[in-house]
């Protein structure tokens, strides 16, 4: 396997990150709430590497971390300050993206807005940081995001199936 | 230009100073803005430019969503408030040492819909607004909208299509042409003069829409004319009568529209048409690049080259002027395109043109893709602008020229020149990549057709997403957690699942036997078998089996070979983890397991790894 691949990079973090959830020994290790937590961390993980994995950086990887972050923040609504920071963190991620047309802001008009393309909402729901996007570079994340889905389940089940060898 | 920044500043300072801040109720001039994550992005922008250096003229300060009026100078293009909409009342200024460091900060934006030139010399404000790339340049003025019958758009992100009143009725309207063909000529004094004459060329009659169109069909009706042939096998049609390279050849699939109308006369000129035509028609192939094939494209092409035959009836010299174009660079606007094809004729020089036409044509044809070349670039804008330029000619020469191939013609030239529409299409055109891209990975995605793709491509994200969801679970490992969230499987704890599945990966052992959970484990064993085959039919199969979100079964399934996992001896020294796992098991099930392992003598690494493989793979 290519040693700087996308694949190979974020099977290095998440195993990593793997090791250290699983280091830590929970007090009841069958409860539910447990089990639950358990799961959000190991997916949280998940998608932390992941999003750090890629390379190039996108407005998907940044949403997804500052969704992760202001999460584990707290549940309620996140502080100025958090905000802006974790936000700090997407602009570093985004700013390389200024050159490749990244319109997280709505494209304006004067007195007259043209407002963001409202088309696959759902779409833009589902793709983290697709809010704010327009239709064409909605896709383009799309793809991307996909893309990197593949990998993740692809190592993830390549590390499930190994574990049960 | 340092002094104009001072004093601009400084009265933008005492103006700012003087504005209300406050509730719209109380007629303030600085309102809230419109949301929390636009205050949000603001704040990020003035934190961004703080970092940077700027000059903060007055304090930042916000409460909510109201947002204190600030200025902030000595902006630098690498902050981010230099490019981006705050769409809140912060004001960047950015000195500039030179006029082209403005236009060049103008134009390197991707936004432009309004800018503004403030100046007292009206040279340098006609000057400096031509050079900036914005829909709207305001002289002396803030961005406003307006005067009303002034178009309002933007370039490159900024907006999309215009605003206006003209503007908007042509965005929004679509030329559509009605063509009503009769079966013959129609007669009318014009037409039956025309046809007696040289039809064509008289530049003073104004023939009626009808006649041109009959006229103009009937020459579209060549025999060997295919609507509905593909380009190749146009291009083919007509090439292939020249292969034989004889002049009466060339004749022959002329002929027949020929002598409907026009009869006896112009039969000299009609190897200069046919050829010149067949230049013309192998130009518009080899320029089309086999882009658009449509029969409406082949019939464009035919009036393309009707009209290109047109010139060569009344002017006898013109085909051969075509000839030596290429040479002589000529005042025809077709130079460009003919000449180079004629590279090759006119270097033969001393033969008469139309030889040298004639053999330039078959050199240049037959081996059909040498050409072709010639014309990669010419594509559709090009070949508006040929159809343009050959229309131009035979208006020039008082031809018909009517109005319907024109229209036919005006959808690609208006194409072409018109911004608009430009950036319209150039738009659709990336959507459209990018939703083949996306076809591409979303599997199975060539089956459905444009307008569910969306949803097919929704459908794979929620699919991915739930596919890492259900693999976190698995990762728990420690099949005794999964129990009590089941809720159909008995209540005999974790230790049953484990058991129950485990059975099913360790049958051969027969250490235990899954008396309960037969069936259960029987779907599990399935799902897990269709896990490994298709994810895609996995998932289906437990959805039929009102198993929708479903990690629990599943993850028994797999996790019960986790159970495995927790074997100390499993790898090497490359994962730790396991290692951790197998030393402290907290379950009574794993310690079952454990010992179970521990029963099989697990002192070889090898020996129970191959153990546990052999009987984990179902």
């Amino acid at each position: 396997m290519n040693p700087s691949s996308l694949k190979s990079r974020f099977a290095t973090r998440f195993l990593r990150a793997l090791t250290q959830i699983h280091a830590r020994k929970p007090i009841c290790p069958s409860s539910p709430t447990e089990i639950f937590r358990r799961y959000r961390r190991i997916k949280a993980a998940a998608d932390k590497s992941m999003a750090y994995s890629v390379r190039s950086r996108r407005t998907w990887t940044g949403a997804v971390l500052w969704k992760l972050r202001s999460r584990s923040c707290g549940r309620r609504s996140v502080k100025t300050s958090t905000l802006v920071k974790s936000q700090q963190a997407i602009e570093k991620k985004t700013r390389h993206e200024k050159q490749n047309k990244n319109t997280t802001t709505t494209t304006g008009g004067h007195g007259v807005g043209f407002g963001v393309e409202a088309t696959a909402s759902e779409l833009r729901e589902l793709v983290p940081g697709g809010e704010a996007m327009d239709y064409c570079n909605l896709l383009d994340e799309t793809a991307h995001y996909i893309k990197c889905l593949t990998t993740q389940v692809k190592v993830m089940k390549k590390i499930a199936d190994f574990y049960s060898l | 230009m340092e002094s104009v920044a001072d004093v601009l500043v400084k009265k933008v300072k005492e103006k700012v100073a003087k504005l209300t801040v406050g509730a719209p109720e109380d007629d303030c001039d600085i309102t809230p803005v419109v949301s929390e994550s636009s205050a949000n992005f603001i704040e990020g922008l003035v934190k961004d430019a703080k970092e940077k250096g700027a000059t903060f003229c007055q304090e930042y300060k916000r409460d909510g969503n109201l947002i204190w009026p600030l200025l902030l100078d000595n902006v630098r293009p690498d902050m981010r408030i230099a490019w981006e909409e705050p769409f809140g009342p912060v004001l960047p200024v950015i000195r500039i040492n030179s006029i082209e460091e403005g236009i060049h900060h103008c134009n390197a934006s991707n936004f432009g819909l309004q800018g503004c030139v403030f100046t007292k010399d009206v040279n340098k404000a006609k000057l400096i607004s031509d050079a900036m790339e914005t829909g709207t340049v305001q002289i002396n003025s803030a961005p406003a909208r307006g005067p009303d019958h002034f178009p309002f758009q933007g370039l490159k992100d900024s907006g999309i299509g215009s605003q206006g009143v003209t503007n908007s009725i042509n965005m929004m309207t679509k030329i559509k042409s009605t063509v009503i063909n009769l079966p013959t000529p129609s007669y009318t004094p014009c037409s039956r003069e025309m046809q007696a004459m040289n039809p064509l060329l008289n530049p003073a009659q104004q023939l009626p829409l009808q006649d041109l169109q009959s006229t103009a069909r009937q020459q579209i009706q060549n025999p060997h004319f295919d609507p509905t042939a593909s380009h190749d096998d146009f291009l083919e049609q007509m090439l292939s009568p020249l292969s034989s390279c004889s002049w009466s050849d060339l004749k022959s699939p002329w002929d027949p529209p020929k002598s409907d109308e026009t009869g006896p006369p112009n039969v000299g000129f009609h190897y200069d048409e046919v050829l010149a035509s067949k230049l013309r028609q192998h130009q518009i192939n080899g320029g089309d690049g086999g882009g658009v094939s449509s029969p409406a494209t082949a019939a464009i092409k035919m009036m393309a080259q009707q009209q290109m035959m047109l010139p060569g009836r009344g002017v006898a010299g013109m085909p051969l002027s075509l000839g030596s174009s290429g040479a002589a660079g000529s005042h025809h606007q077709n130079d460009i395109i003919y000449g180079s094809s004629f590279k090759s004729p006119n270097q033969q020089g001393g033969e008469g043109s139309m030889q040298s036409l004639y053999n330039g044509f078959s050199d240049g044809s037959l081996p059909g893709t040498n050409q072709t070349q010639h014309f990669q670039h010419p594509q559709a804008p090009n070949f508006g602008a040929t159809a343009g330029t050959v229309m131009n000619q035979s208006q020039a020469s008082g031809s018909m020229t009517p109005a319907q191939p024109k229209q036919r013609v005006r959808a690609r030239r208006g194409q072409a020149t018109d911004p608009h529409s430009i950036a319209e299409r150039l738009r659709r055109e990336r959507i459209a990549e990018r939703m083949k891209a996306l076809q591409e990975l979303v599997p199975n995605a060539n089956k459905t057709d444009k307008a569910s793709m969306l949803d097919e491509i929704i459908d794979y994200v929620k699919f991915l997403q739930l596919q890492v969801k259900v693999l976190s679970m698995s990762r728990l490992g420690g099949a005794a957690a999964v129990a009590p969230l089941v809720a159909e499987m008995p209540s005999e704890g974790g230790g049953d699942c484990a058991n129950g599945g485990g059975s099913i990966h360790r049958n051969s052992n027969g250490n235990q036997t899954s008396a309960d959970n037969d069936s259960v484990t029987v779907t599990e064993h399935q799902v897990a078998k269709l896990m490994e085959e298709d994810m895609g039919s996995a998932m289906q199969y437990l959805q039929g089996k009102g198993l929708c979100l479903m990690p629990i079964s599943l993850a028994t399934a797999i996790s019960t070979a986790t159970c495995h996992s927790r074997n100390p001896n499993k790898g090497g020294g490359s994962h730790p983890l396991l290692q951790s796992n197998g030393e402290g098991p907290s379950s009574p099930s794993m310690s079952v397991l454990s010992v179970q392992s521990a029963t099989r003598g697990n002192g070889g690494l090898d020996g129970s790894v191959k153990d546990a493989a052999s009987v984990s793979k179902p």
